[in-house]
């Protein structure tokens, strides 16, 4: 809606100044502004202060880009595509393992929880016994850590094993 | 990381989705647009330049941070200056005590085709305004220096100074009102 009155006019002025007045709205304002001394006052006020606007201190941006990639670069390993020129990717949400590809990571998920069930599979079916007062003693952790099925905290528990079951675990891991 | 030449007339918007995913230059571009009105708005709160040039370093850091969790309800600008001026008033806070913007400290800088006196005479009006607007109360020169001088809507402003869009306008209005009366 274009400005009528004074008032629309008065307060429409700092969007002129930044060119974010659409254009039909621009010289409505224009218009009235060539018609109305009250109006062309108060622009010239906003004109001062826009002047004393403070001036940005030289080389901010460049300290601000500077702190902001030597930020990322640290959050995360060095990406492929970083390599490429003219677009440059940072390691950053969805590029943070680029090296590895996605099938790789559930891959390496589907490994731990198979170790840990071939290690709960062993420890019942009577291959490992560990003595449970050692595992307390030797783990730093609170017993109540220790879950009945061979896992703390979620992860298998690898302390106490014999050589024959660390053996065994190497095995499945083709190592 | 300049504001490059097919990043000029891209809206916030696309550059923000090109940031969450990585782009770098994309960044860049948002640094470029938005780091003046930060480091303003930082300085307007924290009246101390050195002070101000931390905040908005620190803005960038944490707007970055936090992109993957910016949804756009907000534009970015208002978003990026809201952490700006948070950033300001904690370190206000931790002082207990606002420290005074000397801001005469800077010599005029002629412009192009200006002379050194015009340019002076330029830095002395300039300076005369901003004592002026030092004079007015914390929340009308915040609306009155956030809509001028960064052309924020009230409602933005509102946002930022956590005052309603009818009281933003309300400071605005009597701060020009006010301005105006100061200069005669």
């Amino acid at each position: 809606m274009n400005p009528t009155t004074c008032e629309d006019i008065r307060e429409r002025l700092p969007d002129w100044f930044h060119g974010s007045l659409p254009a039909e709205e621009g010289r409505a304002l224009e218009e009235h502004l060539a018609a109305c001394e009250g109006c062309r006052d108060e622009s010239r006020l906003l004109k001062a202060l826009l002047a004393a606007r403070p001036e940005v201190p030289e080389g901010l941006e460049a300290a601000i880009t500077a702190r902001v990639w030597e930020d990322l670069e640290r959050q995360a390993p060095p990406s492929r595509d970083s390599e490429q020129p003219g677009r440059k990717v940072l390691p950053l949400f969805g590029a943070r393992w680029p090296g590895v590809p996605a099938w790789g990571l559930s891959a390496a998920a589907l490994m731990v929880l198979g170790l840990g069930t071939g290690l709960l599979w062993t420890q019942r079916a009577g291959m490992v016994t560990p003595d449970p007062v050692q595992v307390v003693v030797q783990d730093p952790l609170p017993e109540s850590w220790l879950w009945d099925d061979g896992m703390v905290a979620g992860a298998p528990v690898f302390d106490g094993l014999s050589e024959e079951a660390l053996e065994t675990l190497l095995e499945e891991l083709g190592g | 990381m300049k504001d490059s030449s097919a990043n000029v007339a891209a809206p916030d918007a696309d550059l923000v989705s090109r940031a969450q995913e990585g782009d770098a230059q994309a960044m860049g571009s948002l640094i470029a647009r938005h780091h003046a009105s930060v480091y303003r708005v930082a300085l307007g709160i924290l009246r101390e330049e050195e002070g101000a040039r931390d905040v908005a370093q620190d803005t960038f850091l944490k707007a970055f941070r936090g992109l993957e969790g910016f949804r756009g309800e907000a534009s970015f600008k208002t978003w990026v200056l809201t952490i700006a001026a948070n950033e300001a008033r904690g370190i206000l806070r931790k002082k207990g005590r606002r420290k005074e913007l000397n801001l005469e400290a800077a010599g005029p800088v002629a412009a192009p085709g200006e002379t050194a006196e015009e340019a002076l005479g330029r830095s002395e009006e300039a300076a005369g305004v901003r004592r002026l607007l030092a004079e007015l109360p914390e929340k009308q020169r915040e609306a009155v220096t956030l809509r001028v001088f960064e052309g924020l809507s009230f409602r933005e402003i509102g946002a930022l100074i956590d005052s309603s869009e009818g009281a933003a306008r309300v400071n605005y209005h009597h701060g020009i009102k006010r301005l105006r009366e100061m200069l005669g």
